[in-house]
């Protein structure tokens, strides 16, 4: 895939800078947008494709760790990479712990701009195509009924059918039918894969 | 007879009347009765006394109390010089042809010789004609004619008797001397006192002076022995038979006599004799008129008895006692003075009385004017003491006041006679009240207790110069109830009489009291005497209170040096209309006036031009405005160049004396000091402030390192970017060069942004003085949080402004308010580092606030101490790092704006810091 494939958005409060760094962006070759306010960006904000998210930490109209979360929240799950004027080390480990993909000081040297915007983007493509992967696992989830969902956990959880029939009462050939059912619309073709969907499943689902 | 003759009306009228008056004339005399006629026949011819007055008296008043015309017809017989009876024949003949044409209504006569020859005589003159007879012996006429119509009156006279009243007025007489003339009657009458005198021989000797011419008489009149009198009898003829003028004799010998003259007959008295129990001549003929009255009325004898009367009662001559010195006292009981005063009195009573008036105005004035002239003396002597005091007390030296008050008290007690003087003086110590202290007196008398309070001696008179009333007590009895104490006093004292004068300035307070006091005797005091001593209690209250004023000046300028001494000040007064100045022993020191500079122009040239050159037109045109006339003191700092210590630095503060009598010129006082150390001190201070300040502006700068660093990253950053950008560009094939050409512009102007955050930072690190300008308190407040921006950011602090529009201009300094603005906000927001976010509100605030501005610095954080003052002061902190010297120096920054700086705490949680500071042209700030 194209390294520079990806949405940069980037957020500074002070627009010289915005201006700056979209510049040498594009000369990379990435698909720059520039925010100097965060509403601005907030509204613009809706990836279609992986995107990542260049932030100055400190702006005063609202905290870059804050914005954070709040994207978390809203699901918007991009990486972020910091700028901050200050090299406070207490705050670049709470940025990172957040979740950010990288924490750069100003003036930000392009050798170490260009590549960590890239990781990234990196980073944003594999979690759009995790993304992608998951969402469709949950379509055929989606497609399960509830009876072959509740049929899938015991599955899941090891059960023999015989146990499975006992404990929701129904006979075996059901639960057998069930999981042939299942199998097909969860595209899977052993118990092990069935698991590790599921799992994969259980992992972006709270 | 008038013919009538035919005349006018008028003259016919007249003529009438004339007519009328002559008839009435001629019928007066035709028809009015015929006078009566009195025959007198006079035995010794007239004027012989003693029947010239008797009959002379008995034709005054038989003429007087008749009423009708009387004739008299005289006859005299000249008996006294002719004895012979053969004589009568004549007479009888001539009397007989008289009757005959004319007859009388009445014969009187007098004496014996008289009577007898009418005894012998009557029948054949005037038979039926009544008669009268004055004088002579009773017998006679009874004996001689037992008929009617026969008349008379008599005395008796007691010869020895007189000489016994003679002996009883001059008891001393040893020696009579009697005078008789020549003539038969005088012999007889001399017989007659022999004989009369004779039981008297023992006690007097009598002798007889008869017989002997008037000269010879008067020579044996004068030439008397003591203790002898005269008595005059008869002196009619002298021996060669001349007659003697009535009364001449008489009066020659009381002209010549040394002893005094006795008398016989009551006619005498008044012609020189003394007096007595005398003949009543005059009486004799004065009843005998009164008789012949009655007779010549028709009344007989039948209704006219024989009246005899006594010898006068005892009359005396008031002269003649006088002269002989006999007292009044000798006289017998029921005497009559005759010719005393009373006479010269009646004469002489109006002029004596105008005389006496006169005199006694005359004495009146006299004595007025000599009493007058002693008051006026006396006056005099006290004026001229009074105005001898008051020339002596004006310029007295205070010293010499006491002195001279008692030396005048003495000196006025001299002069009016008084006794005890004392000298009263306030005293304010315990007890307050008048106290004695001097006291003269002239007699020895019980000494005062020392010390002597008015309070307990003499209550009722301090209550009154209290009152500043004077009291004048002329005696002491006449205290009132209330003040028995202080008659105890007196009384202790032998005060008979008391004069006490207040002595007050102009009625205020009460400075003393004036004592004067007699022991000898009472006294009134008159209000001109108290009058002049209250003008002397005025001239030494004057002198007391001046004496007090100057013991406090004295006193004030004791304080005042010690001082200004102790202050290590210089004195200094300079009198510029006069040309003299004064410096002190200080003032000398610090200025180093060397001799004959120490004085007058000299001294004032010498400092002048010791003074700095540079700070001379400085000094010169403070001192310009003492002569100008202001009334605040002048204050100037300047270098001094000492001749030997080298340069100094004074501080000088001048003003304009206070009290200067006009026309005179500048007078000035005021005082120098050394403050060269103090100088030093302070600039190091200044010095050691600036290394402070500076030192926390590093510090706080080094606090703001964030915000530095990111005010200085930003446009690094952005010329970084930038410049990447367009060399990424450049490779480009083609490039694109517009898009190059902004970006370099970009980079200019982030390199320009730089270097202003730069200039700031370097302004801010410099080390500057302070220097007041009109800044605007907005602008800088928002220069600040412009800087501080990245910071607050990074804590998480909200900033919310809030300026009020239209701020005045303060004075400032830019830099150091930028640097209090920062650190209380730096404060703040490091007060809320522990606050949740969203909880970290800094809320800045401007105002105005009369002729100051306000600015305020509000967080949430934790709140003030309970002390707040400690926050402000050196070496406090709440940090672990940092000196803590943040708001000291705010602090300092804030008062050399001349400012204020305060903080308080919240209502709602956490704190406010206010900074006050004037408004650029305000008379505080300079």
């Amino acid at each position: 895939m194209n390294p520079t494939a990806g949405i940069v958005y980037l957020l500074d409060d002070e627009p010289e800078m915005v201006k700056a760094i979209s510049r040498l962006l594009r000369a990379k070759r990435f698909d720059v947008r520039g925010f100097s306010s965060v509403n601005a960006f907030l509204e613009a904000c809706q990836p279609e494709g992986p995107a990542c998210l260049v932030l100055d930490v400190s702006m005063p109209e609202l905290d870059g760790l804050e914005l954070q979360r709040r994207l978390t929240r809203q699901g918007i799950l991009i990486p972020i990479v910091f700028l901050t004027g200050h090299g406070d080390i207490p705050m670049s480990v709470r940025a990172i712990k957040a979740g950010a993909t990288d924490f750069l000081t100003k003036p930000v040297d392009a050798a170490l701009l260009i590549p960590a915007v890239s990781a990234a983007l990196q980073v944003a493509r594999s979690r759009w195509k995790d993304d992608a992967e998951v969402k469709a696992l949950e379509e055929q989830e989606a497609a399960l009924t509830a009876r072959e969902r509740e049929v899938m956990r015991h599955v899941v959880a090891g059960e023999l059918n015989k146990q499975i029939a006992l404990a929701l009462g129904t006979g075996e050939q059901n639960i057998k039918q069930h999981r042939a059912n299942i199998m097909k619309k969860m595209g899977v073709e052993s118990v092990a894969d069935l698991v590790r969907v599921t799992e994969r499943l259980g992992l972006t689902r709270r | 007879m008038i013919a009538l003759t035919h005349k006018p009306h008028g003259y016919r009228i007249l003529a009438m009347v004339v007519w009328v008056t002559a008839l009435a004339a001629f019928s007066g005399s035709t028809l009015a009765a015929d006078p009566k006629r009195v025959l007198v026949i006079d035995p010794y011819g007239p004027g012989v006394a003693p029947f010239g007055s008797t009959l002379s008296e008995f034709r005054n008043v038989l003429g007087r109390e008749y009423g009708e015309r009387v004739e008299f017809y005289d006859v005299s017989l000249d008996r006294a010089r002719f004895q012979e009876p053969e004589d009568d024949e004549v007479f009888v003949a001539f009397l007989r042809s008289r009757m005959a044409a004319r007859p009388v209504d009445l014969v009187a006569t007098v004496g014996g010789p008289g009577m007898d020859f009418v005894v012998r005589h009557r029948q054949e003159l005037f038979p039926n004609t009544p008669t009268l007879f004055i004088a002579g012996s009773p017998e006679t006429v009874h004996g001689g004619l037992q008929q009617s119509n026969v008349f008379q009156v008599t005395t008796t006279l007691d010869l020895a008797g007189l000489v016994k009243g003679m002996l009883q007025v001059l008891p001393q007489i040893t020696n009579v001397v009697v005078i008789a003339g020549a003539s038969p009657l005088e012999q007889l009458t001399a017989e007659d006192c022999r004989r009369a005198f004779q039981p008297l021989t023992n006690q007097v000797t009598f002798t007889w002076l008869t017989g002997m011419s008037l000269d010879q008489t008067v020579a044996a009149c004068s030439n008397l022995p003591p203790q002898t009198c005269l008595l005059h009898t008869f002196f009619l003829v002298d021996t060669v038979g001349r007659p003697f003028e009535r009364n001449e004799p008489l009066r020659r010998f009381h002209e010549a006599a040394n002893a005094p003259i006795f008398g016989y007959f009551e006619s005498d008295l008044g012609m020189g004799i003394v007096g007595g129990r005398l003949y009543p001549d005059l009486q004799l003929g004065a009843e005998a008129a009164r008789i012949a009255v009655r007779v010549l009325r028709g009344e007989d004898s039948k209704s006219i008895p024989l009246r005899l009367i006594d010898p006068t009662l005892p009359i005396f001559d008031a002269r003649e006692l006088r002269r002989w010195g006999i007292r009044e006292g000798t006289l017998p009981p029921g005497s009559t003075l005759h010719f005393r005063q009373p006479d010269f009195w009646e004469r002489y009573r109006w002029p004596i009385a105008g005389a006496a008036t006169f005199f006694l105005v005359q004495a009146a004035l006299i004595i007025g004017l000599l009493v007058n002239r002693a008051r006026r003396r006396e006056g005099e002597a006290a004026a001229t003491l009074i105005a001898e005091i008051s020339s002596k007390f004006v310029n007295l030296p205070p010293g010499d006041v006491e002195r001279e008050i008692m030396d005048a008290q003495r000196r006025i007690c001299g002069v009016l006679g008084l006794d005890l003087a004392g000298l009263w003086q306030w005293s304010d110590d315990t007890p307050a009240g008048l106290r004695l202290t001097h006291l003269f007196r002239t007699d020895k008398g019980p000494k005062p207790p020392d010390p002597m309070f008015a309070q307990e001696h003499f209550p009722w008179l301090e209550a009154q110069m209290l009152s500043c009333r004077t009291v004048a007590i002329p005696s002491i009895d006449e205290l009132p109830e209330g003040a028995t104490r202080d008659r105890e006093t007196f009384r202790q004292f032998g005060i008979k009489a008391n004069l006490t004068i207040p002595l007050a300035v102009g009625g205020e307070s009460l400075l003393g009291a004036l004592g004067f006091n007699t022991t000898r005797s009472e006294r009134s005091w008159s209000g001109r005497l108290v009058s002049r001593l209250q003008v002397v209690a005025e001239i030494f209250a004057n002198a007391l209170a001046r004496k007090r004023g100057d013991e406090l000046l004295r006193d004030d300028e004791a304080r005042l040096k010690a001082g200004t001494e102790l202050a290590g000040l210089g004195y200094f007064e300079v009198d510029y209309g006069a040309d003299r100045c004064f410096m002190d022993a200080r003032f000398q020191q610090i200025c180093g006036n060397p001799p004959g500079f120490r004085e007058g122009r000299k001294a004032l040239e010498f400092w002048l031009a010791n003074v700095h050159p540079n700070d001379r037109q400085r000094v010169l045109d403070e001192r310009q405005k003492l002569h100008d006339g202001s009334k605040n003191p002048i204050s100037a700092e300047y270098r001094y160049l000492h001749p030997i210590e080298g340069e100094k630095w004074l501080d000088h503060l001048a003003a304009l004396a206070a009290h200067r009598p006009p026309g005179t010129g500048v007078r000035t006082f005021g005082v120098i000091r050394d403050i060269t150390e103090q100088k030093h001190a302070r600039r190091e201070a200044e010095e050691l402030r600036g290394n402070l300040a500076h030192l926390t502006r590093v510090n706080t700068l080094g606090a703001l390192s964030g915000s530095l660093a990111h005010e200085l990253n930003q446009p690094l950053g952005i010329i970084l970017s930038n410049a990447q950008a367009a060399q990424e560009l450049l490779l480009q094939n083609p490039p694109d060069l517009p898009e190059v050409q902004s970006i370099l512009a970009d980079i200019v102007a982030a390199d320009r942004r730089a270097g202003d955050v730069i200039q700031r930072l370097r302004a801010l690190l410099k080390r500057g003085e302070t220097s007041l300008r009109p800044v605007a308190m907005n602008e800088v407040i928002e220069e600040v949080l412009q800087l501080a921006q990245a910071d607050l950011i990074d804590r998480g602090v909200t900033v919310q402004r809030s300026f009020a529009p239209d701020l005045p201009l303060i004075a400032g300094d830019r830099v150091q308010l930028q640097q209090l603005i920062l650190n209380l906000i730096l404060n703040a927001a490091e007060a809320m580092v522990g606050n949740p976010s969203g909880a970290r509100l800094l809320q800045v605030r401007t105002s105005p606030l009369g002729s100051a501005v306000r600015a305020s610095v509000r967080d949430q954080g934790t709140g003030l101490p309970p002390d707040i003052e400690k926050l402000f002061q050196p070496f406090y902190t709440t940090k672990s790092q940092g000196l803590g010297m943040g708001l000291a120096i705010c602090r300092s920054i804030v008062s050399a704006h001349h400012g204020r700086l305060w903080a308080e705490p919240h209502a709602e949680g956490g704190a406010v810091f206010h900074v006050e500071l004037p408004m650029a042209n305000d008379p505080n700030a300079r």
